[in-house]
């Protein structure tokens, strides 16, 4: 499949930049083939600007400054998200990436009349999220985990209908051991190889 | 009339001559017609940086707002609000960027929390907020939001919320559908939104 992994973690040496090398080992064993927007590294502005603002119904079709990000985006079957969880959700680098790429004619079409939008990431046929959480799992589930709820619903409703979804979560990450991390690790690899 | 109330006005739109915008104006508006000491924060108006940088991330436990000089206004808006008012345009289920951002970086250690030592979750800090109203707008229909799950209420009204007062109140005033439609709804909820607030 060809996958395009969305990175977005500031330190080069942390646990999240792990997550990042066993993702890319694992897609590589499985054969896939893989674009990877290192957000931090690429220095993104995740501010819409007034100008996005303006010409947003068709901006998509002549972008000032992101075209090489919204053809990644219109030829990758999966999407891949590895990121760290920040207050229950993405970090703003990374959901400014989504406001700024997610345009009319790429991810979506609004038709006259039409009660709802158009999905049209229709090549997008897998959704894959890994992420890590200060908090235990049941209070994420408790205050409603607005990350997943992102991207598995409002994300996910822009790709193609049948588009799979998972996600990896690590909770408590500071209060695991490190088996636990390397065990997720290890999750984290065989997922990617084994990507259908 | 209520008890003045110090109340921070957040507004995270690009553009001066958007909806957004007016229903600030009107926040304000309202405010001042109760008598309420105001201070606002336009994010995009004062070019803030919502990216969380490595060197803060490094800091973001064992430092307070000292190592961060750059947002020192922010850091004493907020521990002076009693109440916070948020006000942005809905995208992708949630806050824009810039206001995401926002909370990644004021909302920091020793400022919003505190984690003390050997506890395994945050205590909050942000006892002066006993208040936080969001005032937002939806280009998609109340039933796709609810099908999308709301995330950025859920944020703001759960998660950042446990940082505040624990008899926190808080409201949301919403505007769906907006490409569908009329002046005079928008009016009348532009008028809604003052009279939440007078």
């Amino acid at each position: 499949m060809r996958c395009l992994v969305v990175f977005s973690h500031p330190d080069p040496e942390s646990f999240g930049r792990a997550l990042l090398d066993e993702t890319l080992a694992g897609l590589e064993q499985g054969g896939h083939e893989v674009d990877l927007l290192d957000l931090y590294a690429m220095g993104f502005d995740p501010r819409l600007s007034a100008h996005e603002h303006e010409n947003y119904l068709d901006i998509a079709h002549d972008h000032p400054t992101l075209k090489t990000e919204l053809e990644l985006l219109q030829q990758a079957e999966a999407l891949i998200f590895v990121y760290p969880t920040w207050w229950s959700g993405l970090p703003a680098i990374l959901k400014g990436f989504i406001e700024r790429t997610f345009l009319p004619d790429v991810a979506f079409r609004l038709e006259n009349d039409a009660k709802f939008l158009k999905p049209n990431l229709t090549n997008v046929r897998r959704l894959i999220a890994v992420t890590t959480y200060g908090s235990p799992r049941w209070l994420m589930r408790g205050v409603g985990d607005s990350g997943r709820r992102t991207l598995l619903r409002t994300v996910r409703l822009n790709c193609n209908w049948r588009c799979r979804s998972t996600w990896l979560g690590l909770y408590r990450m500071d209060g695991i051991n490190n088996d636990e991390r390397e065990l997720f690790l290890a999750d984290v690899r065989a997922t990617m190889a084994g990507l259908s | 009339m209520s008890k003045p109330k110090k109340t921070l006005v957040v507004l995270a739109h690009p553009r001066s001559d958007s909806l957004i915008h007016a229903a600030f104006d009107r926040v304000l508006t309202g405010l001042k017609r109760a008598g309420h000491p105001v201070r606002t924060i336009d994010l995009y108006g004062e070019d803030f940086n919502p990216v969380l940088s490595l060197e803060e991330k490094t800091a973001h436990i064992d430092q307070g707002p000292e190592s961060r000089p750059d947002l020192a206004d922010h850091f004493d808006a907020l521990l002076w609000a009693e109440s916070l008012v948020l006000v942005y345009p809905t995208w992708f289920g949630g806050q824009p960027a810039i206001l995401k951002g926002w909370f990644d970086r004021v909302w920091m250690n020793d400022v919003a929390y505190t984690l003390p030592e050997g506890a395994d979750r945050l205590r909050g800090k942000l006892r002066n907020i006993r208040r936080i109203h969001i005032v937002t707008t939806h280009g998609s229909s109340r039933l796709i939001n609810a099908i999308q799950g709301n995330p950025g209420r859920l944020r703001v009204f759960r998660t950042l919320r446990v940082l505040c007062h624990p008899l926190t109140r808080t409201r949301f005033t919403a505007l769906y559908s907006l490409d569908k439609i009329d002046r005079d709804e928008i009016a009348l909820w532009l008028d809604e939104v003052e009279a939440e607030f007078a």
